[in-house]
């Protein structure tokens, strides 16, 4: 591509990459400039994928990619390759190094590096008000002169300096400006960039002369960029140099010089080099920044001072889980009650107005008794995930992190493992995801193998429904026990599969505390409604669908008893209720004539009748067929049929477990029963015990996680450990689950 | 409602049920993963 035609491409539509360490804000300023919704969270490692928005101002568009946190440009794990690739590959217009201005030392490191690229680079001083509250002046002009780069000041949350960012970009790539094209900017931006001892210069030199031999090789790669990665040993950088035509000469010259400096310095030369970096960094912040005071006080080190104490913070860390889970359940329980009400009312009505008839049960017993179940829990949903999104905007969740990475150890985890983890508490799907900032592939696997064992939000509402229908005035706390279970489970298996398949000792691994910040009403409200938007379009697209197959097979085929089965039904009332004298016979506690008791004794045979006759076509249905055939399976856990079919449909989502449920407590019953709610219906079912509900429970929360987060393993490690997890999942779950239950019968709890 | 639109209504609502379904197992079957993780 020559000059003119890139500055016109530049001058059109721009490719702007916001790249910079992990927490300094890139995501929160790429939703400023673009107007995007993306997850964002203070912690590292949230952005693990590369994600693409577009500003339009004026006739300009700009084209923002915003890429995973790296402190360099040497990657180890799978999002800093994304992130190393794109910049490297994609080679974009414009690269915006987003700078946490709390921490310029660490921060610029990276951007020395992209300058050495070529590609022109804009620094965004984020987090400025955080600098200011601090006592750090910076003076951004000066700095600007010194590295050679437009430095513009930034506050992402609140969308400050973002037009002022915007400005620059069209400045550096000549808009706007009849003094400085895209190529200026890059050589000016060369000429700043920082020289090396002199002692390497030379050899860098002689390094970037073998490099530019080779003219189309020179003009992928940036000659003196590549040189000095030699010298640092990155493998990656090896790994380029190969498309080089004198490929091996290169290497041995690159080899020889690392050797020599190794030896002179009597250092590793990726020291030296990062040594000579940071010098250069030191200096320059050392003539722009100043700190008019030191802080009087610290409200994150006051408050990390408790937090963090060795003693208190994993009792803080229950203590805070179960003041989330009281309260949800506590505030929860008010909408929970309005909406089973209205789906009752609902259900009441279209009983009342439409003729009896297959539409009608769809209706009622398929959609609003499988979909009204599950969108009944919407309100424990937001509550829940608001407790969550405040804790984890606030910085607290990274201070658990922090807390449990001693005992995460003890398991053989990684450090880093926690927050995918924690992320599992929402959905597995991005939780799998999350991996990827796990550098090691071994504990990346174990990781991923292990976070299906988070009760996520799709697990809740199976949690909450039997955990209030058996144990009514302890259901948050059975709730939370579900999740420590989750938790306790996970780390039990990272330790058997370190100590079996996955065999090796977890690498280092540093953890990067973020501090206090308040939390802003927006972003906390857009991570509620994020969470809550994914369940209820769950609860309309494939729970809807679900239900209504489901309905089909419990529907189907029709059933209609023969006279000569409803003989049998009426003797077996009369032998079990001692037949219709034996009614008339008890004393009338409202006072009825005998005419009147008859009727009534006669109605009560009658509603029995349609029940069990209800019941049987139950049974006879393809769902009551397939319940019964895997029964056996399940009978050793003390689950019946119901609860069978249940586990099953549960693969599509785990919202499906509370929506088989709805229908087949729905279709099993008779008219008179419409309004009762779901949670009555199954507390009454006699082949019901607490003992049951929680294995069912425990069952719920161990076996292979939804269909979309079992296509999220095999697309992130392979189909051979996505089969090795299934049978895991299962294996475990049904021995766990036969020996609670069996010693649960066998201890009386049965 | 007479009881042959009855059930051509309710063989169509099974039957896009069991189509969608479909249709997502199979979108999420052939979900490529990114290049980046191959």
């Amino acid at each position: 591509m020559n000059n003119e035609t890139k500055i016109l491409k530049i001058a059109g539509n721009l490719k702007i990459a916001l790249a910079g360490n992990p927490n300094s804000g890139k995501t929160t300023l790429f939703n400023a400039l673009t107007g995007a919704h993306h997850k964002v969270g203070n912690y590292p490692g949230v952005t693990v994928e590369k994600r693409e928005g577009v500003r339009v101002r004026g006739e300009r568009q700009y084209h923002f990619i915003d890429l995973p946190g790296i402190y360099s440009l040497t990657a180890y794990s799978i999002d800093e390759v994304v992130a190393r690739d794109f910049i490297l590959d994609e080679k974009p217009d414009l690269i915006v190094d987003v700078l946490d201005s709390t921490n310029l030392e660490r921060n610029l490191y990276l951007c020395l590096q992209i300058q050495e690229l070529g590609i022109p680079v804009i620094g965004a001083l984020n987090m400025s008000d955080e600098a200011e509250a601090k006592g750090l002046v910076i003076d951004e002009k000066q700095l600007s002169v010194t590295l050679g780069i437009p430095l513009v000041k930034t506050i992402g949350p609140k969308g400050m300096g973002t037009e002022a960012l915007l400005d620059a970009i069209d400045l550096v790539t000549n808009v706007g400006s009849t003094a400085r094209s895209a190529e200026e900017a890059a050589e000016k931006s060369l000429l700043r960039q920082i020289s090396y001892r002199d002692e390497i210069e030379p050899r860098l030199e002689q390094l970037q002369g073998l490099i530019t031999a080779d003219a189309s090789f020179a003009a992928k790669y940036p000659a003196r960029w590549l040189a000095v990665k030699l010298l640092e040993k990155d493998a990656n950088a090896y790994q380029r140099l190969k498309e080089h035509s004198q490929a091996a000469a290169i290497e041995s010259t690159a080899k020889e010089s690392v050797t020599w400096i190794e030896k002179h310095f009597g250092k590793d030369a990726e020291i030296i080099i990062s040594e000579q970096r940071y010098g250069y960094i030191r200096g320059a912040v050392k003539e722009s920044v100043k700190i008019v005071k030191a802080p009087d006080f610290s409200m994150t080190e006051a408050v990390d001072k408790v937090i963090m104490n060795r003693f208190l913070s994993l009792p803080i860390f229950v203590l805070v889980l179960w003041s989330v889970f009281q309260l949800t359940f506590f505030l929860g329980a008010y909408p929970l009650a309005w909406l089973e009400n209205f789906f009752g009312f609902l259900s009441g009505v279209l009983q009342q107005t439409m003729p009896d008839g297959l539409l009608r049960s769809l209706l009622v017993d398929g959609i609003i008794g499988g979909v009204g179940g599950v969108f009944s829990f919407v309100p424990l949903i937001v509550i829940l995930f608001f407790l969550l999104s405040i804790l984890e905007d606030v910085g607290y969740m990274s201070r658990a992190a922090f807390a449990s990475d001693k005992l995460l150890h003890s398991f053989g985890l990684h450090g880093q493992s926690i927050f995918p983890m924690m992320l599992g508490f929402g959905c597995s799907v991005p939780a799998i995801m999350a991996s990827r900032t796990l550098k090691s592939p071994r504990d990346r696997i174990i990781t991923i193998l292990i976070t299906p064992f988070m009760s996520c939000g799709a697990k809740l509402p199976v949690h909450v429904l039997l955990a209030a229908a058996f144990f009514p005035n302890h259901a948050a706390n059975m709730v939370m026990v579900l999740y420590a279970c989750g938790v306790v489970l996970s780390l039990c298996a990272a330790f058997v599969l370190k100590k079996t398949v996955l065999k090796g000792d977890p690498t280092p691994f540093v953890m990067e505390l973020p501090p206090y910040r308040a939390p802003t009403l927006q972003g906390v409200l857009w991570h509620v409604w994020e969470k809550t938007w994914h369940y209820v379009k769950k609860a309309g697209t494939i729970i809807l669908a679900s239900a209504i197959l489901i309905w089909a097979i419990t529907s189907f085929p029709a059933y209609e008893p023969s006279d000569r089965e409803r003989a049998d039904l009426a003797a077996t009332y009369a032998l079990e209720h001692g037949g219709v004298e034996g009614s008339e016979g008890e004393s009338d506690p409202k006072g009825l004539s005998d005419s009147e008791s008859l009727t009534d004794s006669e109605s009560l045979i009658d509603a029995w009748m349609e029940t069990a006759l209800a019941e049987t076509a139950l049974e006879h249905s393809y769902a009551g067929r397939l319940g019964k055939a895997i029964v056996p399976v399940f009978k050793p856990l003390g689950f019946d049929w119901k609860l069978a079919a249940a586990s099953v449909t549960g693969f599509a989502a785990k919202e499906v477990v509370v929506s088989t449920l709805g229908i087949l407590y729905r279709v099993g019953t008779e008219e008179d029963e419409e309004s009762e709610d779901l949670r009555d219906a199954i507390s009454r079912d006699p082949n019901m015990t607490p003992l049951i509900a929680f294995v069912f429970m425990l069952f719920t929360l161990i076996i292979p996680p939804c269909f979309a987060a079992l296509a999220t393993i095999k697309a992130e490690i392979g189909w051979k450990w996505l089969g090795f997890e299934v049978v895991f999942l299962l294996l475990l779950g049904w021995t766990l689950c036969f020996i609670v239950y069996q010693l649960g019968t066998l201890g009386g709890l049965g | 409602m007479s009881p042959v639109t009855e059930t051509v209504i309710i063989i169509a609502v099974v039957a896009l049920a069991a189509a969608f379904i479909a249709v997502r197992i199979v979108r999420t079957i052939r979900h490529k993963r990114p290049p980046c993780c191959k």
